[in-house]
């Protein structure tokens, strides 16, 4: 690389448009990210709907509910699904008292919990099942509900 | 930042940008992103729904809902119309749609197993409502989640804000 010759012609690579192109292509990917996403669960085949509303990222606490066709719930830190209405009921519990000692801490003396429920149910899943969980919810205090579908046929 | 010579009249000292481990680290981001990403969840939607009355629930059937063990909220708003929602039990189409009954005051009114005839039907149901908003669905309890949905989505589309879950009436019957 010495100039000491005269006669040796540079050939680095202009590194500088690649670079550009893929810090494009990381703010795609970045704004397109969903933290939320580890909870949602990709076996899940949701139903279809047309007048589902685009998603609003302003929810600060939600809960993710997947709900396989055969009525099993899967949630993010329990190893096996959710069988049993027993188990389902436990868990809801529990998981209301945290948010509800967590929203007292934070000063709200009523111990609001704002946190929503968010249901993604497989779109062979009985209504039965469905059902029973949004009476659940409702049983254990939730007071936010909301289903998820996909929007178009491409899901 | 000025460039110094260390020399006047030498060698220029050559200034490289050393971008390759930024380039690599830009990598490991990109590929990081790209394995998270999930094209799907861009068509992920919400519908946003009105909870079910954990009164009527208990008492599987409404008119045997007690309002003192009702949350706040609970029976206000009752909805006028039901749309009644029952399944087929054989074969292959276990699951699907049997028939629809959209159950008013004046009585129940059969659509058929279509629900884009439920959309007309519920739009013109409509017009002549007192409370034009809340409408309830009540399915088999093996109505397969896909088409509730399909009933809740042409709910909406008729006009209905809010849509209401009630206990599976075959349920009731038992």
């Amino acid at each position: 690389m010495s100039h000491a010759l005269g006669e040796e012609t540079k050939a680095e690579p202009n590194l500088v448009p690649l670079l550009d192109l893929v810090f494009q292509l990381i703010m795609f990917f970045m704004i397109t990210m969903n933290f939320v996403s580890a909870q949602l669960s990709e076996d899940i085949k949701l139903p279809i709907a047309q007048s589902a509303r685009a998603m609003d990222r302003a929810e600060a606490e939600v809960l993710v509910l997947n709900m396989e066709a055969s009525g099993k719930l899967q949630v993010v830190g329990q190893p096996r699904p959710l069988a049993t209405l027993g188990d389902k009921r436990f868990y809801l519990r529990q998981y209301y008292l945290d948010a509800k000692r967590t929203a007292e801490e934070q000063g709200d003396r009523h111990g609001r919990v704002k946190t929503t429920v968010i249901i993604r149910a497989d779109r062979n899943a009985n209504y039965e099942d469905v059902f029973e969980l949004m009476a659940l919810c409702k049983e254990v205090g939730f007071r936010k509900l909301q289903l998820r579908a996909y929007t178009q046929m491409g899901g | 930042m000025p460039v110094t010579r260390n020399k006047p009249g030498g060698v220029e000292p050559e200034i490289n940008q050393v971008i390759t481990p930024m380039l690599d680290l830009a990598f490991q981001m990109l590929i990081f992103f790209i394995i998270n990403f999930h094209p799907s969840q861009l068509e992920e939607g919400q519908m946003n729904l009105t909870l079910p009355d954990s009164a009527q629930a208990q008492a599987a059937k409404p008119e045997q809902a007690d309002p003192v063990n009702s949350l706040p909220g609970d029976l206000e708003l009752p909805a006028e119309i039901t749309v009644l929602v029952h399944t087929r039990h054989s074969g292959n189409a276990q699951g699907d749609i049997g028939d629809i009954m959209v159950q008013e005051s004046q009585g129940q009114h059969p659509v058929g197993d279509n629900a884009q005839n439920l959309r007309k039907y519920l739009e013109k149901a409509r017009v002549g409502l007192g409370n034009q908003n809340d409408i309830k669905v009540q399915a088999d309890s093996k109505l397969k989640y896909a088409y509730v949905m399909e009933v809740m989505d042409m709910c909406t589309r008729a006009g209905f804000r809010n849509v209401s879950f009630g206990p599976p009436p075959d349920l009731a019957k038992e």
